[in-house]
């Protein structure tokens, strides 16, 4: 018993600080003595408390005494302490902390990023289960697509055979006017068939979804989106249950979204008035999304949809040819709608990792350069009796009080970076990204590990310091002992690590900035500059299509004769987002099994369309007004349709018509060839566009308007709104943005990779640079005896310059070599954000090793110049 | 300015006012478990109000045991004492007071 007691008290002694645990081990010990002797055996002292009984209050005692030491008020005056020793050194108090504020910030921001917008872009619980269906035509040249690619007898087929999906749901997308006060607003709209709800694993924010009578039958109900909600109704909860007026209709509005369930943008929802039956079969403008069922694996999915395409083609192909070899793959709604931004967000992911290392190493560099100059004050503190716990508790708060402010900044630098991405976002209007919010886990972790880092590499050298005896280091004084030695091979491999990682990032900027360069300089075909676009929908409840062809007609008309304007035109899409394609089939031509069906973007232009856009007439003429129904109907293709439908022969003259090569249809005469554009963005070939007229063909209700301008594109806007509303006042104008706008958007992700990427390698370079610059500087006034000696002998000036410098890029070139080793490595990943450019270019390889050499050269030049400018005299008596 | 001392170190500080100045006297005669009395001991030193005298290293010989470690009150201690028993006496008071108020 006693014996237990005696353990227990030695156990709890260990938490007692070293200073004060001998006086406490005697004051247990003499009171365990005590104990023992008054109940000496006997049983008459039942007011004490048996030995281990007594004993086990040691434990508290201990940590009392323990936390003692780290009370409040010790607390603040080492963090006094620490904050007057940081401000003796502002410089490295100001470098680290904007080290730790940039690394932590960056890496916040970046990982927020692909977070929102690519590892969880909704909020859907469940993503993995959460499939979209696409096809994939072989026979008409069409790569998989998810987007408005699937008809409704194909959704019909694949709900009603799948047994590995259920809440199979498909939806059609268009605009809507809703009526406010002043006027309408034009809503993106989606409509459904089957409850969407049930098949996303959402309820709604406020109201209801959609009941399965109201969908069976097609009712006017309605559900907005929460932005929506927010934005036009103040988060009204009384509109839930009230009318709104769609498109000059009723509907009841019974419900609204959660927060960021926005599909592909969609603001309303409604059920689809009509069944999939009234449909052709040919008819691909749906999206299809659905749950796996419990226990089934993607691979499963697959397999079935694979069976269930082979069951259509066998049944219909013969009518419909492109179900030759077609396909229906299903893949995660998740991974669907990422990969626009896949790949610049990996490469960010990359890019911020490495420089979440060299923040980490550029700190242990920085800590540790200082920590080795203050390694004889900690050693004759040490000899004058200063407590090694105090001196170790003050480097700790002094760490700690470093990644305190580095923290606080690296917060802030997240948020204003989070702030400042949203406008990008909104400003270049990018297509299909969530919200970003700041994710508190990302900050936590990128926080804890710089902060570890830091805490890490401020004590090693303290500890280290604490622990050498003041007699050796005296005695070193002025020589290399083998510990200086160690910790200067440690900064060299620092130093050479610092290099590397910042070649590496050099070098994907170079690319990507390369690349961005040469996008810029790719002609679009057309002149972008100076052109305003926005887009007019006209409701079919209110305008049929002799009307919508009027009201267009006139809409050019006036708006080419606004003052400013120097010709206007109607078109259905424009460069570099053309989206509508039409299967045709030539003239006598016989299309056999294994080539490819003809499938052209079809655009429908107004006359004076390709001298709005300013594109070139290659051939033959453009279509005119004399272009009109009952007329003969004509057409202009682009020269990539020319080489695709015709071959070399010239085709004015030539005739096809709208459809397969099953289909009947009226022909069509090509009157002209006109130069290619880059329909699809600059870095995609031209693609086949051909070109009808809204004069002569019906092209649905909705159409975009140029305004091509002499001065400011945006400052005709007035005007045009003017002029629409005189036609018809509650016809709202939407997307409105200039070409070059659009163009801009298109390139969103290359943009934003290499501007983030250019901010994070000149970030590397400059923390590259400070590292080689202090540990230069640090062994130079090491050596500043040596340096003087070495002076006092007959050395040149230049020669101690060439020695220092070259001693300095030693540990360089090592990490130059090494980093032009990872930047080949990790190359291939920058591929595909890539242009005109290998991801293994010489030529920027060369001047990033060359820029980051002389950079380092100048960064150890420095130092080395103050050192050969030395007095040998003062040089030796310097101790 | 110290804060009010609560009723166990008013216990304590009354055990070594009666002389009993060793922290196992105290535990045996206050009835406190060691866990409690030997933080509050060493607290109490630090706010001033007790002093701790090591026992003299020749008796501890002569009785074959380690050094004993003994506390006494100090002026500030014996008046933190006066003043909190007073303390609670009023509070003791005004309680008795409320309670009969509440069942008059």
């Amino acid at each position: 018993m006693n014996r237990l007691a005696r353990i227990l008290i030695t156990f709890s002694s260990w938490l007692v600080p070293r200073t004060r645990r001998t006086e406490w081990v005697e004051e247990w010990e003499g009171e365990l003595a005590g104990l023992d002797e008054i109940r000496g055996g006997s049983p008459g002292h039942g007011k004490y408390p048996g030995p281990f009984e007594f004993a086990a209050g040691s434990l508290p005692h201990a940590a009392w005494t323990m936390k003692e030491e780290w009370t409040l008020g010790n607390l603040l005056s080492h963090v006094q302490y620490a904050g007057r020793v940081l401000k003796r050194a502002p410089g490295f108090t100001l470098v680290a902390t904007l080290t730790l504020a940039l690394g932590i910030g960056a890496n916040t921001v970046v990982f927020s990023i692909v977070d929102s917008t690519v590892l969880n872009p909704f909020p859907f619980p469940d993503p993995k289960s959460l499939v979209g269906i696409g096809p994939a035509f072989p026979r008409l040249g069409q790569e998989l697509s998810y987007f408005e690619a699937l008809s409704p007898a194909e959704y019909e087929d694949i709900r009603t055979q799948s047994r590995t999906l259920e809440r199979v749901v498909a939806w059609d997308m268009g605009n809507r006017q809703i009526a406010t006060q002043d006027g309408s607003t034009n809503v993106f709209t989606a409509f459904w068939w089957g409850d969407a709800f049930l098949t996303l694993g959402m309820t709604p924010a406020a109201g209801r979804g959609f009941l399965s009578e109201e969908i069976e039958r097609g009712d006017r109900v309605a559900v907005i989106s929460h932005r929506l909600w927010e934005s036009l109704f103040g988060s009204d909860p009384d509109v839930v249950g009230s009318t709104i007026q769609v498109n000059g209709y009723p509907y009841a509005l019974v419900g609204v979204m959660p927060p960021r369930t926005l599909i592909y943008g969609t603001d309303l929802w409604t059920p689809m008035p009509v069944g999939p039956e009234v449909y052709p079969r040919n008819r691909r403008q749906f999206q299809v999304l659905a749950r796996m069922a419990d226990d089934v694996t993607m691979t499963e999915v697959n397999a079935e949809l694979e069976g269930i395409a082979g069951r259509v083609e066998a049944t219909h192909a013969g009518e419909f040819e492109e179900y030759q070899n077609w396909s229906l793959i299903a893949s995660t709604w998740n991974d669907i709608n990422s990969q626009t931004f896949r790949a610049a967000a990996f490469v960010l992911l990359g890019a911020v990792g490495f420089v979440l290392l060299l923040v980490c190493v550029n700190l242990a560099n920085l800590l540790l350069a200082r920590a080795m100059g203050r390694s004889r004050d900690f050693a004759l503190r040490g000899a004058l009796g200063a407590p090694r716990r105090r001196i170790l508790a003050e480097l700790f708060t002094e760490s700690l009080v470093l990644a305190t402010l580095g923290g606080t900044a690296g917060v802030l630098v997240a948020v204003l970076g989070i702030r400042g991405f949203s406008r990008v976002v909104e400003v270049l209007s990018i297509p299909f990204l969530g919200e970003v919010s700041l994710n508190g886990r990302v900050l936590l972790f990128t926080g804890a590990v710089s902060i570890l880092a830091g805490l890490a590499f401020g004590l090693l050298p303290a500890v280290h310091a604490t622990r050498s005896n003041f007699h050796d280091l005296l005695q070193s004084e002025g020589r290399t002992s083998a510990g200086s030695r160690k910790k200067h091979r440690l900064q060299r491999i620092l130093v050479g690590m610092e290099t590397a990682v910042a070649l590496a990032l050099l070098v994907g900027s170079g690319l990507l900035v390369n690349s961005f360069l040469r996008l810029q300089r790719v002609d679009p075909g057309f002149d972008p500059e100076s052109a305003l676009t926005m887009r007019i929908t006209l409701p079919w409840e209110e305008y049929d299509m002799e009307s919508i062809m009027v009201f267009f007609q006139e809409l050019r008309d006036r708006v080419d004769g606004l003052p400013g304007v120097r010709s206007a035109a109607i078109t259905s899409q424009y460069p570099p987002s053309v989206f509508l394609d039409q299967q045709v089939s030539v003239e006598g031509e016989t299309y056999l099994e294994g080539g490819t069906l003809p499938q052209p973007y079809l655009t429908l232009v107004s006359p004076g369309y390709f001298e709005a856009m300013g594109i070139a007439l290659v051939v033959g003429r453009t279509l005119t007004e004399q272009d009109r129904m009952g007329m003969p109907d004509v057409a202009v293709v682009n020269q990539a349709a020319a080489r695709r439908l015709f071959g070399d022969e010239n085709p004015v003259g030539s005739r096809f018509r709208i459809g397969g090569p099953g289909e009947e249809g009226e022909w069509i005469e090509v009157v002209g060839v006109v130069a290619d554009t880059r329909n699809l963005g600059l870095d995609v070939d031209p693609q086949p566009e051909v070109y009808g007229s809204t004069y002569q063909v019906p092209g649905g209700n909705q159409f975009f308007l140029v305004a091509r301008t002499d001065n400011d594109p945006t400052a005709i806007l007035p005007a045009i709104r003017e002029t629409v509303a005189s036609l018809d006042p509650d016809q709202p104008i939407y997307m409105i943005r200039t070409i070059e706008e659009a163009f801009s958007a298109s390139s969103a992700d290359k943009r934003i990779a290499s501007l983030a990427l250019t901010l994070f390698a000149a970030f590397a370079l400059l923390l590259a640079s400070l590292g080689i610059y202090s540990v230069v500087a640090f062994g130079v006034v090491e050596r500043t005896r040596e340096i003087g000696v070495r002076m006092a002998l007959g050395a040149e000036p230049s020669g101690v310059l060439r020695l220092v410098v070259r001693q300095a890029l030693i540990p360089v070139a090592v990490g130059l070599v090494a980093g032009l080793g990872i930047a080949f490595g990790v190359g291939g990943f920058l591929q595909s954000l890539l242009f005109g450019i290998s991801a293994a270019d010489p030529l920027t390889f060369g001047i990033v090793t060359l820029l980051l050499l002389g950079v380092a050269a100048l960064a150890s030049y420095l130092p080395a110049r103050r050192a050969s400018y030395m007095d040998p005299v003062i040089a030796l008596r310097e101790e | 300015m110290p804060r009010s001392l609560g009723v166990t170190s008013l216990r304590i500080l009354g055990a070594v006012r009666e002389g009993i100045s060793y922290g196992l006297d105290i535990v045996a005669h206050t009835g406190l478990p060691s866990g409690t009395v030997y933080p509050t001991l060493g607290r109490l030193k630090r706010s001033g109000y007790l002093k701790a005298r090591w026992e003299d290293q020749r008796v501890a010989d002569r009785e074959g045991r380690p050094r004993r470690r003994y506390y006494e009150l100090t002026p500030d201690g014996t008046q933190a004492l006066v003043e909190g028993t007073n303390r609670m006496a009023q509070l003791a008071a005004d309680l008795g007071a409320a309670a009969t108020s509440g069942t008059g």
